[in-house]
């Protein structure tokens, strides 16, 4: 099933849509529930909330790294231009060139800086030469505004950049198996705010191409980057057992100024989380 | 820190009225004393061996020559050697290798990577553990009811010492590698997950390039082990040879001249292939009475040593160069 097919006739705008998804680890209660949403394309998308309140979990559904977790369950349905990504058709592996991901922490591979870029195409099925393959990693690194960086040491370690290049790095990495979403899971939470703010002007350049969504603890960043805003919080279920529920999602302005429930103007204004 | 007060407790503005007794003397001797004991301990080990080497090698200096690698063993000691045992242990390393590793680290990764978590898996899981403890007697008797009694008709044949020195350095090699898989840090794996890898694609591309030299490692201290081991040897038969242990699978003369029958005569798969290793040939001269057998039986002991430790250094040197 190809993934690219574009459905946008009757799904105008909406890239991903999340219809009541429930998330289990394991046991038989939620660790999320009855998340709806959608996410728009070529905008930045930012799921706020407390910790444990499940904007990690939804993230993760969306290009089926939950399916890694033993035991872990999706219930509902999630969209992907119209195509359910958990058909059993689909093959997780496929979902995720299409929707790539950069994590909490930078992990480059322990390779050269090429080979970090290299990998993802590579394993893929590449089809252009060498060459090709040279323009694509030069291509994707100047995406990630890494490039001028880097130029003179694609042959050395990954891993012997700074933080802040290093994450810029597994965005170039996520770039090169050109994706059409790319999922951030608080890509700065472990940088210095000199590197957080080239990766949130980062954001805006590739929001151009690409869809965002951002897992973040950081409000401002939230408020400063984020076209949406989608807030979650935790909840006790019937059985006592905490969940995350997703409160409201709007645009990033209405979140911040004049948000619906009075559960995200407290979090927002800082009187819990 | 000389003495037991601390001086910017003077400078205290309450000085003499601290709540505290910082007693650093006494906390500084019990730091200092713990470390004496780890020093002596870590030399110990390396004093031990020092003097092994030393006592063998003043011991055994004398028949340290062409002779011991050229000549069979003999009755007269004087012209005595370890040729068929070299042989034996160079070749039983060999086929060793070939086996342990496909099939250790197959079973590292299964255990690591694909395993579910279950009963069933948890028992394999306790099994092995415990398989790594168990005396290496108990393999020798395993192998001689199961490899030269069961297979090769009561004979004492190189291949069921390669087997059974196979099966005994299996669950350290398969535990020591499941440590270097799960080393490998989950993010490494996630982040090739993320770009469209397939589980195979992670575990070639990153984590078994990660664990290689931990796995080389259990590898070698393994083997080193194994072909060190006299007890199961001993328990399956094997005795003094005069003969070079036939080691090649098939036999080339035979293939390249058309006797095609005998393909498979004197090979490693021949039934009279008996065979003896270092470790059992030094066994059986230590217990000789006559004093050259002792002096040669040093003697052995010296190209022992230097054959295990040369392996171990090979494995520093690996590790050294992959990571």
């Amino acid at each position: 099933m190809n993934l690219n097919e574009n459905n946008s006739a009757t799904h105008h705008d909406v890239v991903l849509k999340a219809s009541d998804v429930n998330v289990f680890y394991s046991s038989n209660s939620p660790a999320v529930a009855g998340v709806s949403l959608d996410i728009l394309k070529n905008q930045i998308t930012a799921f706020i909330g407390p910790s444990g309140c499940g904007k990690s979990t939804i993230l993760r559904c969306f290009n089926r790294l939950n399916d890694l977790i033993e035991g872990a369950r999706v219930k509902g349905s999630i969209t992907f231009n119209g195509i359910d990504l958990y058909d059993p058709k689909i093959d997780a592996v496929a979902v995720r060139r299409h929707i790539g991901m950069v994590f909490q922490r930078p992990n480059p591979f322990p390779k050269s800086i090429y080979e970090n870029v290299a990998f993802g195409p590579r394993i893929n099925g590449f089809k252009g030469s060498k060459t090709d393959m040279a323009d694509l990693v030069e291509k994707s690194l100047r995406s990630a505004a890494i490039w001028d960086e880097v130029k003179d040491k694609l042959k050395e370690s990954g891993l012997a950049l700074s933080g802040g290049q290093q994450q810029r790095l597994c965005i170039a990495r996520a770039i090169a198996v050109e994706p059409q979403v790319i999922l951030m899971d608080e890509p700065c939470s472990a940088l210095d705010p000199i590197s957080t703010l080239r990766i949130e002007e980062l954001m805006q350049e590739l929001k151009q191409k690409y869809t965002l969504i951002i897992v973040t603890h950081n409000m401002q960043q939230a408020s400063r980057s984020a076209d949406m805003t989608a807030f979650f919080n935790t909840e006790l279920a019937d059985n006592g057992k905490r969940m995350g529920k997703l409160v409201e999602i709007d645009r990033t302005s209405i979140i911040f100024s004049s948000p619906k429930q009075t559960a995200t103007e407290e979090y927002i204004s800082g009187r819990f989380g | 820190m000389t003495k037991g007060i601390d001086i910017l407790e003077s400078s205290d503005a309450q000085a003499g009225t601290s709540k505290f007794d910082p007693q650093l003397d006494s906390r500084n001797f019990w730091g200092k004393i713990f470390a004496y004991f780890c020093v002596f301990s870590a030399f110990f080990g390396l004093a031990v061996l020092v003097f092994l080497i030393f006592d063998v090698s003043s011991d055994g200096a004398s028949r340290l020559n062409g002779d011991l690698f050229a000549n069979f063993p003999s009755r007269r000691p004087e012209e005595s050697g370890y040729r068929a045992a070299i042989w034996g242990s160079v070749w039983m390393l060999a086929y060793v290798l070939i086996l342990v590793v496909p099939i250790g680290v197959s079973s590292a990764i299964y255990l690591e990577e694909y395993a579910p978590k279950n009963w069933f898996t948890d028992l394999i899981d306790l099994n092995i553990y415990n398989l790594a403890g168990i005396p290496s007697i108990i393999y020798g008797l395993l192998g001689l009811g199961l490899f030269v009694q069961g297979v090769f008709g009561g004979r004492s044949v190189l291949l069921a010492g390669v087997l059974t020195i196979t099966l005994l350095i299996l669950p350290p090699v398969i535990v020591i590698s499941r440590e270097a898989i799960r080393a490998v840090p989950q993010s490494i794996r996630q982040a090739s997950y993320g770009v469209g890898a397939t589980k195979w694609q992670t575990i070639s591309n990153h984590v078994l390039p990660a664990a290689l030299p931990g796995i080389m490692t259990a590898v070698i201290i393994s083997s080193s082990r194994g072909i060190g081991e006299t007890a199961p040897i001993v328990v399956l038969g094997a005795g003094t040879v005069l003969f070079d242990p036939k080691a090649s699978p098939i036999n080339f003369g035979a293939l390249f001249s058309g006797r095609f029958g005998d393909v498979f005569t004197d090979t490693l798969w021949s039934n009279d292939n008996f065979f003896s290793v270092l470790p059992y040939q030094i066994y059986e001269w230590v217990g000789n009475p006559k004093p050259e057998f002792q002096t040669l039986a040093s003697a052995g002991i010296i190209v022992l040593l230097v054959l295990v430790l040369g392996m171990n250094l090979l494995a520093i040197f690996i590790r050294n160069k992959v990571s």
